[in-house]
């Protein structure tokens, strides 16, 4: 059966056009049925699902994609009224615009208005843990109620007494006061002046401007790109008044800066790669017949990658295309072989006897690397199964093109032996001009030298991960956040807590719960606090003993009355206004004003699936270890340090990875066996040990660790590297062509050019990922011109 | 929200209170005439009017200025209370003698006002002219011997404007050229006056035990 379907007669236009419109068409038929297609720019995306327990992976998907919005844009000038001026432009200018989902300068009086008066529509609900305790008791109350009087009468009151004949406790001036303390201590440095948020420090005045991009906004490469929108309304208040500048900080800048610099990077990779290798073969060639087809096998199998990838994923990752544009090497590679022979290969006579020439070579190459780009879809990980899924379609077209379509081409009216090439010729390939003596003597010192490099640097060779090293802030991004922070003071340490709960009453009563942990936590650590939902909105178990012990002063109102100069009557009133409110509860999703909505924006989660999910960040705190214990017992509650715990994760899916790499390698073993003897299987499943040796020996030098990046082009080196062993083999096995010699020769300047255009990348994954699969495949090449059996 | 409009009218109240006569009773001569005094005590009385509640709150009491500590303000009569306003927070005395502690370190709002004050007993009034609007007049009291001073004082910031919409200050000044700070109305945004008339000033050197503790937190 198997040798009836790997028949080069099968191999059909209708087959390659059955495929190809097959998967367009599904591609299509998705997209008229509603899938949405996109693309993901953001850079947290291409980092794996840290968290084992996935619905706590969701919400903190959830919530950093909402924080990953947010961003802060300080104006600072030597004038408060110049920095207010110019923070106010740029507010101007993007307040109404639809990238962003909110924009706000402003904190006035109606700001601080709503804020008192949800505070004294929920009074009754807001107290506080100590108030509730003291209240408790008929002594307490009384102490309580004459508190409220002296304050009433007294020279210092943080609210207007407007509601003393419906609030004559005073609750309101209370909440108040616990909201202003609360915020004070888990907010920034910055305060309110002349109705903006601002700040002096070193002579200098810094206006905040704070927003979150909308998720058209957040599309960080179109031109409906806040954070483009936000640098044009800067740069032009800038130029109106050179006394003002602008810092810049929030992860959608960065985003930003790091995607467009990955275009940017895309663009001048494809084009370098793309001319470089059609200069080579239009020299070879001679025509542009080769060139032209060998482009279109690439566009189409581009395209063809690029539509499974999204029929399968609905979005695809920028960097996916990164990864991708190794497709140009490597899909050339079966153009190169075709038409190497269908041009120079004079023993071959048409385009069915160049197929069945190379089928078998190309055929174990396409399965060989199928493999690896397979166990790279098995990885639990979205960008690098899409890097798979794009590649293994892309690979599979080109291969169909070549053996589908390929053979149908006239061959060329001039034709000429690869022997008689004045270029070729004078390439000295060693497949033609070496001996078997010399080739062992050069693969020999060749693993002793590999050996030599490999040993002293061995100490470098260490699985690592440190996702804080793959991106680097720098320029004016880096000063900016460093500007920003020292004048925010935010204190955030970089971990947080995701509370689930199945219900909004109990993620609440979780994170109270947790809350009341940190207190203790927290007690001796002067400077230390948090950011919690429930100190704003306190858990309803909270609510229900705050309403109760309210009761207790009503029933003191009419004392509170007479000593506050109101007609007793109004303790009915009093009394009914509080009964009406029995069943009043505050929940996050009620409407809350702006200044409890902004600190809900980092915080509450809501709903995903069957649960709730709610967050607290810990500020100006150091141990870690301390924190994370908190969590350790409760399967409600989640620390997350997202660097260390992604490290980690990548560490342990790393060693996954290089245990795939063994499967994959005992894969190809198979596979070889069962078109090759025992002796040939066995010698070349040894090169792999070699190029492995050899690349290590790269990175060992380079100091890269052995990290989930470079493992993936390990990989990648394994299935691509064994095809120049393969076709040498091959080759070997019939009368040796020169043809074949050039063609892998060409094939492996391809594939160099765009994987060691990938190793200038400035973006460390990419970087990486290049260098290793450039170091691996160089010493696979040289393995193979030196393979003849 | 984090500044009372209370809070305000009494720091610059207090400020003034300080201030002495020097050659002419102009707004300049009296705040550069009267940066001498280090400290100031004495008495006052208080009216907050509501007119919400259609109610006035009356209560009296002492105070102290320090222009090194900052001021006490001593609620004696009807409720007991004590508030104490230093350089970075507020402290709440309430009746059973527990204290409350307002941070206000990096407050901007807090922060001018504060400057607003130290402009005064420094007899920087430059600072003072870049906080508030300032409408000053004299006049001749009945007697003849005193000139009777007004400052209106309306916040420049919008923040502190939100919540006070004006302070008035009346003073007297005699003919050994001293300035007491007679009265100080404020008038809150939202419509509510509160009146503030102060007797009793003595100007000591230095500030009893007693007076001090007034200033810690502990």
């Amino acid at each position: 059966m198997k040798k009836l379907i790997l028949q080069p007669g099968n191999f059909t236009p209708k087959l390659w056009l059955l495929f190809h419109a097959g998967l367009v068409s599904a591609f299509l038929i998705a997209a008229a049925a509603g899938v949405r297609y996109s693309i993901d720019t953001s850079l947290f995306d291409i980092l794996p699902s840290f968290h084992t327990l996935r619905s706590a992976a969701d919400a903190d998907k959830a919530l950093s994609e909402r924080t990953g919005r947010i961003f802060s844009v300080l104006c600072s000038s030597d004038d408060f009224a110049a920095a207010k001026d110019g923070a106010e432009k740029v507010y101007t200018s993007v307040k109404d615009d639809s990238a962003f989902e909110s924009v706000s300068l402003y904190f006035d009086n109606e700001m601080i208005s709503r804020t008192a008066d949800f505070i004294y529509e929920h009074r009754y609900q807001l107290l506080d843990a100590p108030a509730i305790a003291q209240i408790s008791s008929d002594a307490g109350a009384k102490q309580f109620a004459q508190n409220a009087l002296a304050s009433a009468f007294s020279a210092f009151t943080v609210s207007p007494l407007d509601h003393l004949d419906s609030d004559p406790f005073m609750l309101t001036e209370y909440g108040i006061k616990k909201f202003i303390s609360k915020a004070a201590s888990s907010g920034t440095a910055i305060s309110v002046k002349d109705s903006v948020l601002a700040m002096q420090k070193e002579g200098k005045w810094y206006v905040l401007l704070r927003g979150s991009l909308s998720e058209e906004g957040a599309a960080l490469t179109n031109k409906s790109s806040g954070i483009r929108k936000i640098y044009t309304a800067c740069s032009a208040a800038e130029h109106d008044n050179s006394a003002i500048r602008y810092i810049y900080s929030g992860i959608p800048f960065h985003s930003y800066e790091s995607s467009s610099s990955a275009q940017r990077e895309i663009s001048i990779i494809s084009t370098v790669s793309m001319i470089a290798v059609i200069v080579i073969l239009i020299y070879i060639f001679r025509s542009l017949e080769p060139v032209f087809f060998s482009i279109c096998a690439i566009i189409i199998s581009l395209v063809l990658g690029l539509c499974t990838t999204l029929l399968l994923f609905h979005s695809i990752h920028i960097l996916t295309f990164v990864f991708g544009t190794t497709l140009i090497g490597t899909c050339f590679d079966y153009s190169v072989h075709f038409f190497i022979n269908w041009k120079t290969n004079l023993h071959l006579s048409d385009g069915n006897e160049i197929r069945s020439h190379l089928f078998r070579g190309l055929t174990i190459s396409l399965i060989s690397t199928e493999i690896c780009y397979a166990v790279l879809m098995a990885a639990p990980f979205t960008l690098l199964r899409q890097v798979g899924v794009f590649c293994f379609t892309g690979i599979l077209s080109t291969y169909l093109t070549t053996v589908c379509l390929y053979p149908r081409l006239k061959l060329p009216a001039v034709r000429y032996s690869a022997e008689i090439d004045p270029f070729l010729n004078k390439l000295k390939l060693p497949a033609v001009t070496a001996t078997k003596k010399f080739r062992s003597w050069f693969l020999a010192v060749a693993a002793v030298c590999a050996a030599i490099i490999f040993i002293p640097f061995h100490k470098n060779i260490r699985i690592d991960n440190n996702i804080s090293t793959l991106y680097t802030m720098k320029g004016h991004l880096l000063s900016d956040e460093k500007q920003a922070a020292s004048i925010l003071n935010y204190g955030s340490s970089g971990w947080d807590y995701i509370v689930k709960g199945t219900t909004e009453e109990d993620v609440l009563e979780k994170e109270f719960q947790l809350t009341r942990k940190l207190d203790n936590l927290m007690k001796d650590s002067p400077g230390s606090s948090y950011l919690a939902l429930t100190q704003f909105i306190p858990p309803v178990s909270m609510q229900e003993k705050s309403y109760a012990a309210a009761g207790k002063l009503i029933a003191l109102a009419p004392q509170q009355y007479q000593a506050l100069g109101f007609s007793g009557s109004l303790s009915d009133d009093l009394n009914q206004a509080y009964q009406r409110q029995a069943l009043l509860r505050l929940l996050p999703d009620n409407d809350m004003p702006d200044s409890i909505k902004q600190m809900m924006s980092q915080l509450w989660i809501g709903n995903i699936g069957k649960n709730w999910y709610t967050a607290v960040i810990p500020l100006h705190v150091h141990n870690e270890t301390e924190f994370r214990s908190l969590a350790a017992d409760s399967s409600s509650i989640f620390f997350i340090n997202k660097t260390k715990d992604i490290s980690t994760q990548l560490d342990t899916l790393s060693r996954i990875m290089l245990l795939l790499l063994v499967l994959s390698y005992a894969g190809i073993i198979v596979l070889l066996r069962m078109f090759y003897p025992p002796k040939t299987t066995l010698f070349i499943a040894c090169i792999p040990a070699f190029v492995m040796m050899v690349t290590l020996s790269v990175l060992a030098v380079c100091d890269i660790p052995l990290g989930f990046f470079s493992i993936t082009g390990i990989i990648l080196i394994f299935g691509l590297g064994l095809d120049y062993i393969i076709y040498t083999v091959e080759n070997s096995r019939k009368i040796p062509s020169k043809s074949t010699t050039v063609a892998i020769a060409v094939s492996f300047i391809t594939t160099a050019l765009s994987f060691g255009a990938l190793a200038l990348s400035t973006f460390a994954p990419v970087h990486i990922f290049g260098i290793t699969v450039f170091a691996g495949l160089s010493a696979a090449y040289i393995c193979a011109i030196f393979s003849v059996i | 929200m984090k500044q009372s409009h209370i809070l305000i009218a009494i720091l610059t109240a207090c400020s003034l209170s300080a201030l002495m006569y020097a050659a002419e009773p102009d707004f300049n001569a009296v705040c550069a005439g009267l940066a001498a005094h280090k400290n100031t005590t004495g008495n006052f009385i208080q009216s907050k009017t509501l007119p919400k509640a259609n109610r006035t709150l009356k209560s009296n009491g002492t105070f102290i200025i320090s222009t090194g500590s900052g001021m006490v303000w001593n609620t004696q009569k009807p409720f007991p209370s004590c508030v104490t306003v230093t350089s970075d927070s507020i402290i709440q005395t309430a009746s059973d003698g527990k204290k409350t502690v307002l941070k206000t370190a990096g407050n901007e709002t807090f922060t001018s006002i504060s400057k607003a004050i130290q402009s005064v007993f420094s007899g920087n009034t430059d600072i003072l002219l870049s906080s508030f609007s300032v409408d000053f007049s004299v006049q001749k009291d009945q007697s003849g011997n005193s000139d009777i001073w007004n400052a209106v004082l309306v916040p420049t910031d919008t923040s502190i404007r939100s919540f006070i919409g004006k302070m008035e200050l009346t003073g007297s000044a005699g003919k050994e050229r001293s300035v007491v700070l007679q009265s100080l109305k404020m008038t809150e945004s939202a419509g509510g006056t509160i009146l503030y008339e102060f007797t009793g000033q003595k100007y000591p050197e230095e500030l009893t035990s007693d007076e001090k503790t007034y200033f810690t937190a502990r």
